[in-house]
């Protein structure tokens, strides 16, 4: 007698070795649905459907669902393979020999029709069937169906249509350069030379001797600069051409003979500030320090000159004491 | 009311970028134009070889313009040149004011023809005040020159 395993496919669980009358039972006491999946107990049969397996479908008695309610609970038990072969007697009616007779028929004719591949195309439930290799054939079928509908076709249908142009590159380009005209707008940095304060005080030593020192005499510790109006230069009372080539050489020479590192710039009053600015870019170019003479206005006293503190990148000018 | 569109209408898969694109095209011309002004010097500086970059947020700014012809006294002006007129001591004044919320340099921007004098009238008022250093303003040197 063959013997059935049975997959319930709305709870997915698999019920080995039922006899086709345990079957017939669970159908009709609704324990066993005609979904469910059969198939030949120890085979690698496919799995089909009970609805179409006609030898599990044989008519059962109209009796039947009252008399076997309870062994249709028993169904899940893999026990009862036995108790097909034998005799049913003083339990059951005699339902059970039509019922057993039926699978005895069935038993003949179901090695054929079981390794039927007509089996194969019958329409099951597509849910289930997915995990079963039994219908190949089904499910890529319905796979190619899914992929229609699911695939988004990146070609157009009909004939092109000649659209806007792509922006998106040159949104790309302009927020590049509205962020670097914004990093670079932050940080101007203006360029400027620090010059030493000048003081508005005589320096203490001239306050002290009482009287105000010659250039003769600064000139002796400053490479002497002076500018008249005009715009003329003299370096230690020569005049040189205003010119910034010119105006080093002469100061290294003039720092070089004399061991002079400090420039002192005398300016009129009323000299062009772009004559002073080329003075101090020339001491700056060859790191002389500046110092810087307090120019009288034009219509005041003869100047008098205080050379200021030095700019703190240049060296500390130590105002001498003068000889007594 | 019904919210899906119709299947047979084309989708729109473009996001309009042009009022995008017309917003970023009007900031790139203000930064434009912002930068330049800023960076642009309303008095002609002289040219110097040498020199330090001063940041713009670091410094108080004092201009000494062109002097017109025929004035007695230089202007001297607040700012980028387009602040007020003021007096060596409201100059001192802001400094010192700009001084307590840690900005310590003073920047003159003078022009290359205003005398050289008059700068150092200005230098020595405003380093009256403690902690300050003054800076004039320079500018790089013509490319082409000698």
């Amino acid at each position: 007698m063959a013997a059935w395993d049975v997959f319930h496919s709305d709870r997915l669980e698999l019920v080995r070795g039922l006899s086709a009358d345990q079957i017939a039972a669970g159908l009709a006491s609704g324990e066993i649905r005609d979904d469910d999946l059969a198939r030949p107990s120890g085979t690698n049969a496919p799995w089909a459907r009970i609805a179409d397996l006609p030898e599990l479908l044989a008519p059962p008695k109209p009796t039947e669902p009252e008399s076997r309610p309870d062994e249709s609970k028993t169904v899940e038990m893999p026990a009862p393979i036995p108790v097909r072969d034998w005799p049913v007697d003083e339990d059951d009616d005699d339902e059970g020999e039509e019922v057993e007779s039926a699978p005895a028929v069935s038993e003949g004719d179901r090695p054929a029709r079981g390794s039927s591949a007509s089996r194969v195309s019958l329409p099951v439930v597509p849910s289930s069937s997915r995990d079963y290799g039994g219908r190949p054939e089904f499910d890529e079928e319905d796979d190619e169906e899914e992929d229609d509908e699911a695939i988004v076709s990146l070609t157009r249908a009909g004939p092109a249509k000649v659209e806007e142009l792509d922006l998106a590159a040159m949104v790309d380009v302009a927020f590049q350069l509205v962020l670097f005209f914004l990093v670079t707008a932050t940080t101007i940095l203006y360029k400027t030379l620090e010059i030493p304060k000048p003081s508005t005080e005589p320096p203490p030593g001239a306050v002290a001797q009482g009287r105000q020192r010659t250039l003769d005499e600064l000139q002796e510790d400053f490479i002497l600069v002076e500018i008249d109006a005009e715009g003329n230069l003299q370096i230690d009372r020569e005049p040189v051409a205003s010119e910034m080539s010119v105006l080093v050489e002469r100061l290294r020479t003039a720092r070089e003979t004399t061991g002079r590192t400090t420039m002192l710039l005398s300016a009129e009053f009323t000299t062009p500030h772009r004559n002073a600015v080329l003075a101090y870019d020339a001491a700056n170019d060859i790191g002389l320090a500046i110092a810087i003479a307090k120019p009288a206005p034009s219509q005041g006293p003869p100047p008098a000159f205080a050379p200021g503190q030095p700019a703190a990148n240049a060296m500390t000018v130590n105002e001498p004491a003068p000889a007594s | 009311m019904l919210l899906r569109r119709d299947f047979n209408e084309e989708r729109d898969e473009h996001i309009d970028m042009t009022p995008m694109v017309d917003v970023v095209f009007q900031l790139m011309t203000f930064m434009l134009f912002s930068s330049q002004m800023t960076g642009g010097e309303l008095v002609d500086v002289p040219p110097a070889r040498h020199g330090v970059g001063v940041e713009e947020s670091s410094a108080t700014f004092l201009t000494l313009p062109k002097p017109m012809p025929g004035a007695t006294e230089p202007e001297l002006l607040l700012g980028h040149g387009g602040g007020p007129s003021v007096t060596l001591e409201q100059a001192s004044a802001a400094v010192a004011e700009a001084a307590k919320s840690g900005v310590r340099k003073v920047i003159l921007q003078a022009d290359g023809d205003v005398p050289h004098g008059r700068v150092l009238e200005v230098a020595a008022a405003v380093s009256q005040v403690e902690g300050v250093t003054v800076h004039v303003g320079v500018q790089e040197e013509p490319s082409g020159a000698p």
